[in-house]
């Protein structure tokens, strides 16, 4: 499909989604209110962990609220605009993927658009918010390079964590059951990537920087930007393992569809 | 007697319903354990160079995380899911005919799904116990009794925080947010992830007051023996207080969407 | 030309097969067995441009599964298919655009939007131009009468209403096809009506190909030229439906009432062999005759020697008894008729 063309879809799916999304208001609010706890929740952790101990392995809190936050951040930006693919277990059970092969638009970017989170809203904020403060509070020597590499960063770490959870999400093709704690799970390995990740054992840290690269969407970025470590320029792979992961799963999903069977009717 | 039979009835099924999708059952309760991988680490990174922390040693610590992981497994996020998805599928209007009531069948369900998934869970936990080898079980029958009986409670409540956020979903459209801001709550204030001894002042009074702590702080605290017994009793009359007041506020909330249903029509 | 071709095509369905009880479910998470269900077996379909064929067979026969393999929802497991000489599967993005379809128990339409802005999203969706938007709006909220229906949400239409709103919707983009699964199941009579009209128009007017499935056979009569029947996966008649009345159709029937108590042994032994009373009251009578054999008048005047008949009623050959006959095992169709 043309580029200007899923653009111009994705728009107006989204466009569709907000007006739907408005006509819950309720449901609307809460979403945004229970993004934003959460996120606190999180930084609330971290101040009481921090509040007992000295800095972890050279870490100091407000370095790692600025992981946190930029990771809450991407993480917004995916569940407000791609919230859909939590839904692909529903729609296989239901038989309404039916509905998205019967039309001349990839079915893949009708499941990421079928929905948006309006909790992601609240991460957002949130994200932005905590960054901001975080940013304060520490010491980053900010040379040219560090400022071109954000918006690579933002790009490509939405596009990791959706890949990822999309691909995630497309086990609904062989676990039928109607809950699947699968993505879940990989979602959760996110976490992983909020501390240092050599607090890890090594098949863990080999996990996460190879297997399910969340590494690449909070701690490298963070040892590059901080200057931590003299491999730090590793955080430029970001974009090319961001290419590897959407490629990834969109084999995934075509050979998931193969065992769609379209059920109900 | 006849109605006993129609909840165990509701158990019964529950059990083969978890296990139905094998591979589900099996991810869901590996599941359980990657989240606590992540906690583990990080705590054992903290304790290197710090011997105790907030009265807590290494030794306790693993044994309160595995309680936590534990009390967590028995109402696992498909019993959750469970609760909430009759309303979104729009079968509720077939639950409504039945001459069940919902709370009760709900909870039913959720005891055959904790059936299910516990029994694994708690085995695989006890392995690994065994295997990094730490010995903190409680050593007195009575201590073990309180224990149970804390576990006890711990579903109770959970069953009725769960219940009780199932049943916003009569207003939401069934996104995952309310759920995940659920788990938030309970995760951090029934100290989880992070014992309540840990918290500062401010925040631990407000979690003690909190029916969440029943979940996991408190099972786990008598667990590795640092409730002090004088407070238990005190501590499980709370506890009981909370389980009525929930459940009566499970009823009320019940009420109110039965009104949403049957006037507006869902 | 074929816009439609199949050969041998088959689909198999694995489903896990359990055993009752607790323990039935324990065993099934060690050991777990299935079976195959073969929904579609070696079917061959030749469907030319603007033909209407209704496709019909009993519960389970594979209508539907069909229907989702030449639609590019399923992937078949064997054989070959083309639609508009493309892959629905493989060429799926391609096949869309030149197919409408219609799922009686499905939606088109986003539920909670006013009709028209579906409409609007699956013109884009479709890369519909202006102007054929225009007209075909025009068009068929004129045929369907949606003119009240277009501001309203899904969520807030009746069964025939939403319907209707489907059919335009999978003709909005004039599809060369359009696929009708059970259209008219749940609807009222005067929505079938309606609804067979606008088929009727469409096929005529544009020569859109139809292929319809329906339980009910007021459609196909209605509606299609050519019938297509399937019973367990395979297809046992493709044909016209008069070839099919004609060739299996032997039995009519005659029902009369008496102007007195009908003396039921003595009817009884006054009708000759390929005559047969299957019906019997106090003054009211049916009797089946094969149609080959004997003239109504002939069978009337048997009848008159037995009863005091005031009033008779001819029932014509139906496909519905055919088909019924062919759904329960009684009639045995050859292939070709
Ligand atoms: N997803 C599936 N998984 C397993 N078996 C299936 C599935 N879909 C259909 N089947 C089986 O395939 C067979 C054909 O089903 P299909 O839906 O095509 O029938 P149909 O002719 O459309 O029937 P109906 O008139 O009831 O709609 C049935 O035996 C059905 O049980
Ligand atoms: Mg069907």
């Amino acid at each position: 499909m043309r580029l200007s063309r899923t653009v111009f879809l994705f728009s107006r799916f989204l466009a569709q989604n907000i007006k739907i999304k408005l006509e819950y208001k309720a449901d609307f609010i809460i979403m945004l209110f229970s993004g934003s706890v959460l996120q606190l929740l999180g930084v609330m952790f971290l101040g009481v962990l921090y509040s007992r101990i000295p800095p972890i392995q050279g870490w100091t809190m407000w370095e790692i609220v600025l992981i946190l936050a930029s990771i809450f951040f991407t993480e917004g930006v995916v569940s407000f605009a791609f919230e859909g693919m939590w839904r692909i277990v529903r729609l296989i059970n239901l038989g309404d993927m039916d509905r998205f092969l019967l039309r001349p638009v990839s079915p893949i970017l009708q499941i990421l658009t079928y929905d948006i989170g309006a909790h992601g809203i609240g991460n957002m904020i949130t994200g932005v918010i905590l960054c901001v403060i975080a940013l304060s509070r520490t010491e980053i020597l900010w040379t040219w390079d560090r400022i071109l590499y954000l918006p690579v960063l933002i790009v490509s770490a939405a596009a990791i964590r959706t890949a990822i959870s999309f691909a995630a999400n497309c086990s609904g093709f062989w676990l039928t059951s109607f809950y699947n704690a699968f993505p879940l799970m990989v979602h959760q390995m996110a976490d992983f990537a909020k501390y240092p990740t050599t607090l890890f054992t090594e098949p863990i840290q080999f996990f996460i920087t190879v297997v399910l690269p969340y590494a690449f969407i909070g701690y490298i970025p963070a040892v590059y930007l901080f200057h931590k470590q003299p491999w730090g320029a590793a955080a430029w792979l970001a974009p090319l393992v961001a290419v590897w992961c959407v490629l990834i799963a969109r084999a995934v999903f075509y050979r998931g569809l193969r065992r769609y069977d379209s059920p109900g009717n | 007697m006849l109605t006993f039979q129609k909840y165990l009835r509701h158990v019964l099924c529950a059990i083969q319903e978890t296990t139905a999708y094998r591979a589900s059952y099996f991810i869901n309760i590996v599941s359980q354990f990657v989240s606590y991988i992540a906690i583990f680490f990080l705590w054992r990174a903290v304790y290197t160079g710090n011997s105790v922390i907030g009265g807590m040693d290494w030794n306790d610590m693993q044994g309160y995380l595995l309680i936590s992981l534990f009390t967590s497994a028995l109402i696992s996020g498909s019993s959750e899911f469970r609760v909430s998805r009759s309303i979104w599928t729009g079968n509720i209007a077939v639950e409504l005919v039945r001459p069940v009531d919902y709370q009760k069948a709900n909870f039913s369900i959720t005891v055959g799904n904790g059936i299910a998934e516990g029994v694994l869970v708690a085995a695989i936990g006890i392995l690994f116990a065994l295997l990094i080898g730490f010995a903190v079980p409680p050593a007195s029958p009575a201590a073990w009794l309180c224990f149970l009986l804390a576990v006890a409670f711990s579903f109770i409540t959970k069953f009725l925080i769960v219940y009780i956020f199932g049943l916003f979903t009569f207003w939401t459209t069934g996104g995952m947010g309310l759920s995940w801001l659920r788990r938030g709550l309970t995760d951090f204030f029934s100290g989880a992830i992070i014992p309540l001894s840990f918290f500062p002042g401010w925040l631990k009074a407000a979690a003690d007051v909190l029916p969440f702590r029943g979940i996991v702080s408190v099972p786990a605290t008598i667990f590795i023996g640092r409730l002090p017994p004088s407070q238990i009793l005190a501590t499980f009359a709370v506890e009981a207080a909370w389980i009525a007041a929930l459940w009566w506020l499970a009823r009320l909330i019940w009420h109110f969407a039965m009104r949403k249903v049957t006037i507006h029509g869902g | 030309m074929n816009v439609i071709e199949t050969k041998g095509l088959c689909k198999s369905f694995r489903s896990p097969l359990k055993k009752p009880g607790v323990l039935g479910a324990v065993r099934h998470l060690f050991r777990p067995e299935h079976r195959e269900i073969v929904a579609v077996t070696e079917v061959d379909l030749a469907i030319a441009a603007g033909e209407s064929v209704a496709y019909v067979g009993p519960n389970g026969a594979g209508k539907s599964t069909t229907i989702k393999m030449l639609t590019g929802i399923l992937l078949p497991t064997g054989g070959e298919v083309r639609v508009n000489g493309l892959h629905p599967y493989h060429q799926r993005m391609r096949n869309s655009k030149n197919i409408g379809v219609v799922f009686g128990q499905r939606t088109q339409l986003w539920w909670d939007i006013p009709v028209i802005e579906s409409f609007t999203l699956l013109r884009d969706i479709y890369e519909v131009p202006e102007k054929t938007y225009a007209e075909n709006l025009a068009y068929f909220t004129g045929m369907l009468g949606l003119a009240e229906l277009l501001h309203q949400s899904a969520r807030r239409l009746s069964l025939g209403q939403r319907m209707r709103c489907d059919l335009a919707v999978a003709l909005m983009h004039n599809p060369a096809i359009v696929f009708l699964d059970e259209p008219t199941i749940g609807l009222d009579v005067a929505v079938k009506e309606r609804i067979r009209e606008f088929l009727k128009t469409v096929n005529r007017e544009r020569g859109v190909t139809i292929m319809l499935t329906s339980h009910d056979l007021g459609d196909i009569e209605d509606v299609c030229r050519r019938l297509i029947i399937i019973d367990a996966g395979r297809i046992i008649y493709d044909g016209s439906i008069q070839g099919l009345l004609d060739r299996y159709v032997k039995q009519r029937s005659i029902r009369i009432i008496a102007s007195a108590r009908i003396d039921q042994p003595s009817a009884a032994r006054a009708m000759p062999a390929g005559v047969e009373i299957v019906h019997a009251d106090e003054r009211e009578m049916t009797v089946e005759f094969d149609r080959f054999r004997y003239t109504a008048k002939d069978v009337l005047e048997i009848i008159m020697t037995a009863a005091e008949v005031v009033d008779f009623q001819l029932e014509e050959p139906d496909i519905e008894r055919v088909v019924k006959n062919v759904y329960e095992g009684r009639l045995e169709l050859e292939q070709g008729a």
